[in-house]
């Protein structure tokens, strides 16, 4: 070979070569530009979503299918309490017009309570209670007492409480189901989403009452997910990207986190901050075809809520100074992405669509809860 | 910097530039290997000095920048550990040709290039200019030299530091999922 047909051959690799990474792992990273006015309307339309096309009986409007112009019969009930929580949480970000939907969600979810066995109280209409609906339950309590002061509800919050101590395992891990008939939880079944909704309930309740002893079960459940979760739930690649878990390490942040804590928090946020640089290449023209198609607002609207909860983490513990900066831009970008894929309201768009995100068609209750969570969190990082 | 004097190593892989221009005849032109050398490291630091606007050229953030870098190194590193060294090539009669190919494509691989932006943007052009130094003079060494080394020796040693590339990629690649 002579040097002149070997040097050709490398130009026409490196071409190839560089042409292909700029479409797929170097695709630009767009990041639309949001301000905070823009924002707060954003998470108010999904916040509006939830609640024009909430039934009369407190329960939501499930899902939509646009194409096929209907709704399923399918229902969640920690879905329903998380779109409850989110509503609350609007209320406590300033926007109280959404308190009277937030108490008849609420409303419907009292008459649904069952006794535990170990004295507690379960959010379910099933014989198996979900960990995550008393847990999600609890959160939005916690977040009502915190938006309007009213005490009304602590004894059902502590009694909740009881049920979620009563789900916990001796290693910190949380059983998913307690069967109301026997009045026990049911062995060996545990869920990636119910254990750090658990521990955010948990956190929630110590703050509330800091005389009761939540935080015993709560650094219990901290130290499992933050050295043990990801392994048992045969997660790969790890962390698991748990925005319950930035909730609660972001409610914890002032407890005193030991160092483990605070490297699971790390883990978190740069998976985090992975995803949204990852779903920001999708930005481009081509994007979609390279990086996969865009996921729905719930999924996005979760990633803003992990980055969001544990931003105050970045600001107060000195282990994380240096990703204060990283994460607000990452976060602003982020929220840039969600606001722009949202169905804006107009004279011909129909109140099943104005304000959601929908993918294949399907929107779906929990994706204007996340996203308008994610959004409203959101806000201090914004312009 | 130890990872990134081992990073420059492999990537541009003295023992694969040894082998790049046949054995059995060798000209003494010192001159345009030096210059080849010179080339390939002038052009190695100023990606490395470059490494922020180049970053905000392509509208990427580190960590992504990593993530791809790190996937050009390994798929360079496994061509080496496969493959072994690019058959040789005649040396050309003129000295300027000589000297570029020295620098291009022999000492400014792909790895070496997308390290040096890496390396730029977190350490700085000083401490890329150290690490991609060494590895460019032992490569040029050991083309100058190539008829004194042992040849099965090189050919060992392009697929181990090929295997090292394969591995300091992987790592690399980690880092930039890490990375914000």
């Amino acid at each position: 070979m002579n040097v002149r047909s070997r040097t050709g051959r490398a130009l026409v690799t490196w071409a190839i070569g560089a042409a292909v990474m700029r479409l797929t792992l170097w695709a630009p990273e767009v990041c639309p530009p949001l301000v905070r006015s823009e924002a707060r309307a954003a998470a108010t339309l999904a916040a509006d979503w939830i609640v024009i096309n909430q039934l009369d009986d407190g329960k939501f409007l499930y899902d939509f299918h646009r194409g096929r112009n209907e709704s399923s019969d399918d229902y969640n009930l920690v879905r329903h309490a998380g779109v409850t929580m989110s509503l609350y949480q609007m209320v406590r970000g300033g926007e109280v017009q959404y308190l009277d939907a937030a108490d008849r969600g609420l409303a419907w979810m009292l008459e649904r309570l069952e006794p535990t066995g170990g004295g507690g109280v379960a959010f379910t209409d099933v014989n198996w209670a979900k960990l995550g609906a008393a847990s999600l339950l609890v959160v939005s309590l916690a977040q009502r007492r915190l938006a309007t002061s009213d005490q009304q509800h602590d004894q059902l919050m502590q009694d909740l409480g009881t049920f979620l101590v009563e789900q916990q395992r001796d290693d910190g891990s949380m059983l998913n189901f307690h069967d109301i008939e026997r009045g026990e939880p049911v062995p060996d079944m545990t869920s990636v989403f119910a254990t750090g909704e658990a521990l955010w309930g948990l956190a929630l309740l110590h703050e509330a009452f800091p005389q009761l002893g939540f935080d015993e079960p709560a650094w219990r459940t901290l130290d499992y997910m933050a050295t043990s979760r990801d392994l048992d739930e045969d997660i790969f690649p790890q962390p698991w990207p748990d925005q319950w878990a930035a909730y609660s390490l972001g409610e914890m942040a002032e407890w005193g986190l030991a160092d483990h804590h605070i490297a699971y928090a790390r883990a978190l946020l740069e998976r985090f901050a992975m995803i949204v640089r990852f779903d920001a290449q999708r930005g481009t023209t081509y994007g979609s075809l390279t990086h996969g198609p865009a996921p729905r607002g719930g999924g996005v609207g979760t990633w803003l809520e992990g980055l969001a909860a544990m931003r105050p983490l970045t600001l107060t513990d000195e282990r994380l100074a240096d990703l204060e900066g990283p994460v607000e831009e990452t976060l602003a970008c982020g929220a840039g992405r969600l606001a722009e894929s949202q169905v804006e309201p107009g004279a011909n768009v129909s109140p099943l669509e104005a304000g959601a995100w929908f993918y294949d068609d399907l929107t779906r209750m929990d994706d204007q809860q996340h996203a308008a969570s994610g959004l409203l969190l959101s806000l201090p990082v914004l312009p | 910097m130890t990872l990134a004097i081992l990073g420059f190593l492999a990537t541009v892989n003295p023992a694969a530039a040894a082998l790049a221009l046949v054995r059995d005849r060798r000209t003494d032109r010192p001159r345009s290997v030096v210059a080849g050398v010179g080339i390939a490291a002038a052009i190695l630091i100023a990606l490395a000095a470059a490494a922020d606007p180049l970053l905000d050229l392509l509208d990427i953030n580190l960590g992504t920048y990593r993530l791809g870098a790190g996937v050009v190194i390994t798929v360079a590193g496994l061509r080496w550990l496969v493959a072994g060294a690019v058959p040789a090539c005649e040396e050309p009669d003129e000295d300027r040709r000589l000297a570029g190919f020295v620098a291009f494509p022999v000492l400014l691989t792909p790895g070496a290039v997308v390290l040096s932006v890496s390396v730029g943007a977190e350490h700085g052009a000083l401490a890329t200019a150290v690490a991609a130094g060494i590895a460019v003079v032992l490569a040029g060494l050991g083309l100058y030299m190539r008829r004194s080394v042992p040849h099965l020796f090189m050919i060992g040693l392009v697929r181990m530091l090929g295997a090292a590339a394969t591995v300091i990629g992987i790592i690399v690649a980690i880092d930039g999922v890490r990375t914000f």
